[in-house]
This record gives structure tokens, sequence and C-alpha cells, in this order.
């Protein structure tokens, strides 16, 4: 086999004491279309910048066609023949979409300064032949007609693909792809699989991308390395990944926890930690791959989501996710659907407008309008209207004023003391551990501290991590 | 392409016949000597706004401090035509040469700053240049530099400024321009795209502020005499409100914002108190009404008539 073309071995890559990646290998053979797949917070993205010079490895080396890339700034490395794409789109947004390609040869240009303002030699034969280029470019991707329009004002699917061809611009050697197909339909993932496909062969090209699509990375990708905490966890073909117990990306492990009766219990913990995964976990929506759960000595592990909500599981998601194009009446509706009793509905409509007063004032208003803190309101009520015994709330404070913050977290209070029991997730420590009876601390997918909330409040441990010193 | 250098001759050829018509009115005397000097001062001032606009509009990059860099271009033409009678045109490319030097090593550790720093720390330069001189006893300290052969006239100005335009119009339409855009619109996506960013931030800095310097040049050799007063922060914000009334972004944009700016400030000259008063209310009206400028990121090449004009005129047309 020959020299493999990306190299990378031993990298590890700390910000500020915290791990981004460790230990990260990988190669990738010249003529490879490699994806690289893992939760969000895997480190994905940073194994990305590392590649392309935007990062400097704490440890380890990388190595492209032979040479160590160690020390090289971005523009070097686009020169040696890496290019990339951005998660979140950068193109030139008041550009012309023509100028966002040809900015792209700029590495390629062959005439100087002087020539260009003189207007001297090469600079209209090259200008010529970027124009050329450009725009074949642009019709490979269908972006032809938009030549001349501002890069901000073309659909989202098609500034994904000028990303795409501005890179292959650079007349990269490797194509390094941030999640192609992120906010595209269908359809627009399906052309692009076969667009990926034929620009690797037309322009013999190498690809890593990065995916959550998995259909189009089991579809397209030779190999596949699997990401998870930082470190590659199980590396090889679509079919050994989905045969691979390894290769299954763990989002929470191990993980033991009980909630009494009439508790508010609340789970805290960083970003990707794998709060939301249990919350989920528990309340149907994902199944776990080993373990038990047990809801009043009823074994639910793996029970539909809407039986789970007969039991008297209620969730609030995070986000809110109520029905934006329904009034607040209507949605309250959705909440009950599972039960047939007239009376008790309506005996809990009322209890509900009780602890949210601005809901009943607001009953006909459609909750796409309401403001952040009535959504949430909303969303609680909502689940509320199924009469639960187990109230799961996901992070009821994000995006909150302080003040509506209080507000809802009293009412959540109110709700136990009527006798819900609650699990709570939370970010904002400081509040949640203020009104749970017992907290426990979720830290990369793993249960690694438990206890009463105001001894866990006062500890030294908890306040460094989570509640600001 | 071709059209491209026709585009150049037809452009040359309309400043050409503007040069002769201005030329006539100035040396039949139909033009009072206030609006002569006047035309010279907007000249300047369009050399002064093109390359500023070239730092701040094009490359995105927030400078305050041209009216340092057009010191510094004043005063070392100044000295060698005054002390060493060196011919009038080399001693404005050694004030052209000087200041560009001086923008390239102001550059280097500014051009790492971003927003409102580099707006800061390039007010700050150009102050320690304006006090640097006050002091310096040989060019006339605070009390100014007297004596300067009035070499300066509409001839020159306008065709310097002439060759600024084509300069800076080249420039923005090559690939060194838009690297510059680039950087404008994303330094991280520009930086991926194989460009070396602090080179070209510190090559725009350096051009504009070589054009600066030549503009200092002209501006001294206009008058008997200079002081350092005459470069102060405030002029810098100036040339500011030119580029940005007429559009960051835009050759056209600069020379109306030049022209208006210099006739209002003319204009209103028996009336200094309303000066001020204008000025500011046009800028507020500005910012209500068109936020972008006159201009925007528009040539006048770009609109209709010339577009005919020009036949397939404008920069994207090959």
């Amino acid at each position: 086999m020959a020299e493999p073309l990306l190299k990378c071995e031993n990298v590890s890559e700390v910000f500020g004491g915290l791990k981004a990646v460790s230990d990260f290998n990988l190669y990738i053979n010249p003529g490879e279309l490699v994806g690289l797949i893992g939760p969000n917070g895997a480190g994905k993205t940073t194994a990305f910048n590392l590649f392309t010079g935007v990062y400097q490895p704490t440890t380890g080396t990388i190595t492209f066609a032979g040479e160590s890339l160690l020390g090289l700034k971005p523009y070097q490395i686009t020169q040696k023949g890496i290019a990339r794409t951005f998660q979140n789109i950068r193109l030139f947004a008041e550009l012309s979409v023509l100028d966002n390609v040809k900015i792209a040869f700029h590495s390629h240009v062959k005439y100087g300064l002087l020539e260009s303002v003189l207007r001297l030699g090469r600079y209209f034969g090259e200008e010529e032949r970027i124009e050329e280029e450009s725009k074949k470019l642009l019709k490979i991707f269908h972006l032809e007609e938009h030549a001349d329009e501002q890069a901000k004002n073309l659909p989202y699917g098609a500034q994904r693909r000028l990303e795409i061809a501005r890179a292959l611009a650079t007349k990269p050697k490797l194509l390094l792809l941030d999640e192609p197909a992120a906010g595209m339909n269908p359809q627009e993932t399906k052309e692009l699989m076969d667009m990926i496909e034929w620009i690797r062969k037309e322009f013999g090209l190498t690809i890593l991308l990065i995916e959550h699509d998995m259909a189009l990375v089991m579809g397209i990708c030779e190999r596949i390395y699997v990401l998870e905490y930082g470190s590659t966890i199980a590396e090889g073909t679509p079919d050994e990944i989905k045969q691979d117990p390894d290769g299954a990306i763990h989002a929470i492990k191990g993980i033991s926890l009980t909630v009494n009766q009439g508790e508010i219990v609340t789970l805290i913990g960083a970003n990707g930690a794998g709060k939301s995964t249990t919350l989920r976990t528990i309340s149907g929506l994902l199944k776990p791959k080993t373990g038990s759960i047990t809801f009043q000595g009823q074994d639910i592990a793996g029970t539909p989501a809407h039986k789970i909500v007969g039991l008297g599981i209620s969730q609030v998601p995070e986000g809110r996710r109520i029905f934006t194009e329904m009034t607040v009446m209507e949605n309250l509706d959705l909440g009950a659907f599972i039960r047939k009793d007239k009376d008790g509905i309506a005996a809990d409509k009322k209890r509900v407008f009780e602890l949210f007063p601005r809901l009943e004032e607001r009953q006909e208003q459609v909750a796409g309008t309401l403001s952040g803190g009535e959504q949430q309101m909303l969303a609680m009520g909502r689940a509320l209207m199924s009469r639960p015994k187990l109230l799961l709330l996901d992070e009821p404070s994000m995006g909150l004023a302080p003040l509506l913050i209080k507000e809802i977290f009293s009412i959540i209070e109110d709700i136990n003391k009527s006798g819900t029991t609650v699990l709570l997730v939370e970010q904002n420590a400081n509040m949640a551990l203020s009104i749970a009876n017992r907290a426990y601390v979720l830290e990369t997918g793993r249960i690694t501290l438990s206890g009463d909330a105001k001894k866990l409040a006062a500890s030294e441990d908890v306040r460094k991590a989570y509640l600001g010193g | 392409m071709k059209s491209l250098r026709r585009n150049d001759l037809v452009m040359l050829g309309i400043g050409i016949v503007i040069f002769a018509v201005l030329q006539v009115l100035i040396t039949e005397r139909i033009m009072s000597s206030f609006w002569q000097l006047n035309v010279i001062i907007i000249g300047i001032n369009v050399i002064m706004a093109v390359s500023l606009n070239l730092i701040n509009g094009y490359t995105g990059q927030f400078s305050l401090g041209h009216a340092g860099f057009m010191a510094a271009g004043a005063y070392i033409s100044v000295v060698l035509t005054t002390f060493f009678h060196v011919p009038f045109a080399l001693a404005l490319i050694a004030g052209a040469a000087g200041a560009g030097f001086l923008g390239f090593l102001v550059g280097i550790p500014t051009l790492r700053l971003r927003g409102d720093y580099l707006a800061i720390a390039t007010i700050g330069m150009s102050e320690i240049i304006r006090i640097c001189i006050m002091n310096i006893d040989y060019v006339g300290g605070a009390a100014g530099f007297k004596g300067i052969p009035h070499n300066t006239t509409f001839a020159w100005v306008f065709f310097i400024m002439l060759f600024a335009l084509f300069f800076i119009k080249n420039f923005v339409n090559s690939d060194g321009g838009r690297a510059c855009l680039a950087i404008r619109e994303n330094e991280v996506a520009a930086e991926s795209m194989g460009v070396n960013t602090t080179k070209y931030k510190v090559m725009a800095f350096t051009i504009g502020a070589a054009f600066a310097g030549v503009a200092g040049g002209l501006f001294a050799h206009s008058f008997y005499l200079i002081s350092p007063n005459s470069f102060t922060f405030m002029q810098s914000f100036n040339y500011l409100i030119m580029v940005v009334l007429g559009g960051l972004g835009s050759i056209t944009g600069s020379i109306a914002g030049a022209f208006v700016v210099t006739f209002i400030s003319a204009a209103l000259a028996s009336w200094p108190e309303f000066r001020m008063i204008i000025y500011a209310l046009a800028l507020i009206l500005l910012m209500f009404y068109r936020p972008q400028g006159l201009f925007g990121y528009m040539e006048i090449t770009d609109y209709g008539p010339f577009r005919k004009i020009l036949k397939k005129g404008g920069r994207d047309d090959g």
C-alpha cells in the first residue's frame, strides 16, 4: 500500500486544561473517502482545525504527503493542498458568487502587484483563465445562474455547494468537508452524495468528511473513524462499524440513579455530558443498549415513548418544542391527548392556568408568538396536562432572563409540592441545587458525584466546576 | 478582457476632458483664486479618501491615522525641496516612500488588532508622528515650516490623482484586491483559501500610507507655510467622513465624498460655526437613510448609462 496522504499520530489538543482531542490517530490513503463520526463535542471539528493549522497540536505529529504540517499557518497548509469547508458556513457574504470562487485561486495566480496595477504582462491572460475555471466550477455545482448574486442571498443548500466549489478552486489533493449535509433535506442530501462521489473521481481527490447523517456516511465512505471524547474508539469499513459493539457511541455509560416519590432530583454537568440523553432514555425516546429502567416496580427500558407517557412520565424537552402554529389552548389539549376523562382534563387545565396565569390571558394566541418565558411555561403546562407522576424537565432556564428563571423555578417547586416528582436537568447549577433535594453530577457520560443537593452546592469540586468558583 | 482595456482608455479620455475644461477655467482666470485653491484641495482629498478607502473600505481595517502619514509625506518632501532643492517629482516620490515605509513599520504590530482597538492604535500613531514633528526645530517645530516653494499646480494634482485612482482601481480588481476583500468579509475563510492575511493587510496599509504621503507633499507645496496642526486627528476624521459618505468599498464613492465634503467646507467658509452643524446633520441623515454611503459597494460603471457607454463595462465582464 502506498504512503498515506495524511497521517496523524498521537495528537492531543488541550484547551485550558480540557482535552478536546487526546491520542488521536488517523491515516488516509491517497484516493480514499473517509468519514469521521461521533457525538457532538467529540472533537471532530477540532481535528479539522488541527489538520488545517487553525490550532497547533499540544503533542503529536501530523504529516501530509510525507511533510510535517506542524507550525504551518492555515494559508500555507492550503498551498500544500488541503482545502476545507466550514460547519457554520463562512462565505464572503457581500461578494458575488463568482468572486467567492475567484479568491480561492489566490495561491495559483501567476502575476505580481506591479503587473496587476499597471495591467501588464500576464494580468489579462491569468484573469481570463481564473474567470473561465471559476465558471466551470460554478457550473458543476449548478450555481452558474447565481454567478453575479451576492453570496449571502443564495438559498441555504446553494451556500453549502458554493463552499465546496470554493474549496475545490484552491486545487486541493485532500478535501475536508465539515458536515456538508447539515440542514439539507433528504433529496438535497442524496444529490450531495452523488456530487461528492463525482468530484472525487473527476478531480482525483482524497476526501475526509464529518457528518451526522448516517445514511450519507455509510453510503459513500470507504472507511470510518468513530470519535468519542476526543479519541478514536473504532475504525473500519461501514459494515465493520455497524457490527462493532465499540463502534456504537456511548453517550452515557453505566449510569445508575434513583428518584424517590415526591423528590426533586437534579442532574447537572457540562455541555455534552449526557444529561439530555439520560432524560431521553427514561422517556423512551432512546433505547438503552444495556441496563434497566424501573418505574413504580415496572421495567420500562425500551418501552415506546407514547406508552411511557401513559404510565405517568412526561417530559418537557430542551428548547421547549411547543407546537408553534397552534394556539395555547390547542397545545394544552394535545398534552392531554392520551386521556379520555373530560372533567379531569378541565380540572387540570384550570390548575395549569392557576400556575401560569399568563397562559390563561393568552389562551387564543398562536404559541409561536409567545415570549421565550411564556413558551417555557406552555411546554411545562402541556406536560402537566397528561397528569404525570414524574415530570422530566430539560433545561427550563435556557435563554431566559434571571427574573423569569426565578419565577419558573418557584413554579417547579409548586408543582412538586402538589405531589409531582421532578427530575430536572439544568445548566444553571446554582438554581437547580437550590430547589433540589438530591443531585447527580454527570461528566462525559458517567456519574462522578451524587448526594444531598445542599451538600453538593457547598462542595469545593462542584463549586469550581459548575458554580463559577 | 479586451473591453477592460477599452474601459480604461474611455475613463482616461473622460479624465483628460475634465482636466482640459478646468485648466482653461483656471488659465483664463474665470475661476477665482479661492476656488482655484479649492479645486486643488479637492484633488488632494480625493487621493486621501481613495487611499483610506483601500484600508478601511476594501480591506476592512479601521484606520483613523491617515493624517499622520500625510504629515510624514508633507514634511519629507518640503525638507527635500526647500533645503536641498531636490526636483519636485523626486521629493514627492521620497515623501510617498517615507510614508509608505512608516505605514509598513506601524502596520506590522498594529494590524494584529481589530476594530475599535486598531482605530485607537492608529490615532495614537498619527498623534505620535505629529508631536514628533512639533518637537523637531529643524522643520520649524510648532510654529510651522516656512518658505516652501509653490510647486503644486492643478496639473500635478490632477494627474497624480488620476494615477492614484487607476492604481487603486486596478489593485482592487486583481488577485491582491480580491485577497483584501476576502479579509474584510471573513478572515478565517480567507486564510483557509490560501490568503496570507497579515501580508495583504500590511500591503493595503502600506499602499494607502504611500498615497497619503504623496497627497501630503502636494498639500504642503500649495502653501508658503505648513504646521503640524494641519495634520491633527480631526483631519483624519475628515477623511473618514469622506469615505463613509461616499461608501466604504467604492472608488466612485470616495471621489464623490471628497468632492461633497470639500465643496461644503469651502462654500461655508464664511460661516465656520454652521459648517460643523451641517456636517453633523448630513452624517446623521446619511446613517438613517443610506448607511452604506452614497454608492455602497457600487462603482459609477455599474450604473445603466455608463454600462452603455462602456458597452460591457464593470468589473465582472470579460
